[in-house]
């Protein structure tokens, strides 16, 4: 049996077995070495939640994905929210994109948010979600006016009257901004907010690892200030802060699937090439 | 019902959804279809619900009905004309709104073309300068003086080149102009590999978080109680 003839059932199933096995039993890996865009992410949150000008402000979590991509951007979200909380930074989940980023992100908030005893209202709130079609309008509107453009939280409560958002009612009080997404969602963000307030708000985008291509030319630019790579970034980032977490176990299913992969490619082009060689010798 | 049992049942759905819908891969059948049925039927009205729960009823329902913003009403008349496009008689009126919102639509395009691609244009031309960052800055990336002074010369060699690739005005002759454009789709043919390598990442990815929750969530600390 030849590769280019081998039943693709088989290759899913060889592919299944390599990513289960080390999420069974402990394979080792050596640590992930870290990549400028994930060390200049953790850098900009210890240099944002240090600085005395931004440490007070709020952070919005823009939570743009689905269960589709769980696994990449819900391991980023939860890593970056633990170094939220663990600088005592108030934040503000936030989706327009997909509507159950507003849930997943608002659930994982609140499980990480209780266990640092940050309380909803006091500490976070959710802002729940909004249109991806007016996003660009909504964005305009928020620079000058958060609790006006928004409205109300996730459960209704006007932004006004929570206790939260008393300090925060525009882009200036704005410290940091985080998008998680499956999109290029990032760029309204850059677009319409970044810069609209008095001096430029940090952004960071945590992308799936198909959409990170796209954001590379933004950190040269200065437009992003730093990025977390899917599952990888995910992972680079659990390293650096010491924690584990589901990044980290799925780190060694992630490199061996790609050495399956890779090995897959070698195999069946040396076959391609035997195939074309072996017609060509049956034509002479 | 406990707690427990009903996270228990959400977990099996969980399980024979992502096993029907895996179905797909031994042969099309009747199982994943209906699991591929039952997931956009669940997104279709959860978006349906979120536009309510979350736009329609605090922006607007709750202002008009019990705030007494009695002038939000115009929104109906106002989305009415959108379907206007249906009628032969009465299109004009979806053109109207239609104009109003193309207006509105080009008018922020121009400010995120400029704040998106502007910044880009200027750190292109910096690279023609050699202009260095430090380090840790923006586009530093940790690299050292001579490793970011590579970087820029191939970013511009790079960035020539694939321009020739894609500049169609004249016909391309001679010796320079060919290699240089050849040059250009060999770059591009590596990024699309970078492009496609990345793509599998996402898919792997994918993947892992299904297992995990197959062998986790599921057999380790449903069935064997391990944690």
């Amino acid at each position: 049996m030849r590769i280019p003839q081998l039943d693709r059932r088989v290759l899913y199933m060889l592919l299944a077995l390599v990513v289960s096995i080390p999420l069974l039993v402990n394979v080792p890996l050596p640590p992930p070495a870290i990549t400028p865009p994930t060390k200049s992410f953790y850098e900009t949150i210890e240099t944002v939640s240090a600085d005395p000008k931004t440490k007070d402000k709020l952070v919005i979590i823009s939570c743009n994905f689905g269960s589709g991509t769980l696994a990449e951007n819900l391991s980023q979200l939860e890593a970056t929210l633990n170094l939220i909380v663990s600088k005592r930074m108030k934040f503000a989940i936030f989706a327009f994109n997909d509507p159950q980023g507003r849930d997943l992100g608002g659930s994982t908030a609140q499980r990480i948010a209780d266990k640092a005893g940050y309380k909803y209202g006091e500490d976070w709130v959710n802002w729940g979600f909004r249109p991806p079609q007016g996003i660009q309008s909504l964005l305009k509107a928020m620079v000058n006016d958060l609790h006006g453009a928004l409205g109300t939280d996730v459960k209704g409560t006007k932004l006004s009257t929570i206790p939260v958002m008393a300090n925060y009612k525009k882009a200036d009080d704005v410290g940091l901004i985080i998008e998680y997404a499956a999109a290029d969602t990032v760029k309204y963000w850059v677009q319409f907010f970044q810069r609209a307030g008095t001096t430029p708000i940090a952004t960071l985008f945590c992308p799936t690892s198909v959409m990170a291509n796209e954001a590379y030319p933004m950190l040269e630019t200065g437009q992003l200030q730093g990025m977390l790579v899917g599952l990888k970034g995910a992972n680079e980032f659990e390293t650096l802060m010491k924690r584990p977490g589901f990044a980290t176990r799925a780190s060694a299913s992630l490199s061996y699937s790609h050495l399956l992969i890779i090995l897959l490619i070698i195999l069946g082009n040396v076959g391609m090439i035997q195939d074309r060689k072996r017609q060509q010798g049956a034509t002479k | 019902m406990k707690e427990e049992t009903v996270k228990l049942i959400v977990i099996l759905l969980g399980v024979a959804s992502t096993l029907g819908i895996y179905s797909i891969l031994y042969k099309e059948n009747k199982v994943f279809r209906f699991f591929e049925h039952l997931y956009l039927g669940l997104a279709a009205g959860y978006s349906i619900s979120a536009a309510w729960n979350d736009i329609l009823r605090p922006q607007w329902w709750t202002l008009m009905m019990i705030e007494g913003r009695w002038w939000m009403l115009f929104a109906i008349p106002a989305a009415m004309m959108f379907y206007m496009i249906y009628s032969k008689q009465n299109s004009w009126m979806s053109r109207l709104i239609f104009g109003l919102f193309l207006g509105a639509t080009a008018g922020q395009t121009f400010q995120a073309f400029a704040a998106d691609y502007f910044p880009k244009f200027r750190t292109a031309a910096s690279k023609a300068v050699m202009d260095l960052p430090e380090v840790n800055q923006p586009g530093a990336y940790g690299l050292t003086p001579f490793s970011a002074a590579l970087n820029n010369v191939l970013f511009m060699v790079i960035l020539a080149s694939v321009m020739t690739y894609f500049f169609f005005s004249f016909e391309q002759k001679g010796k320079v102009i060919p290699s240089v454009s050849k040059f250009g789709r060999y770059t591009l043919m590596v990024a699309f590999g970078a492009l496609f390598g990345s793509t599998i990442m996402a898919r792997m990815s994918l993947l892992i978080g299904r297992m995990y929750f197959l062998i986790h969530d599921f057999v380790q600390v449903q069935l064997l109680h391990m944690q």
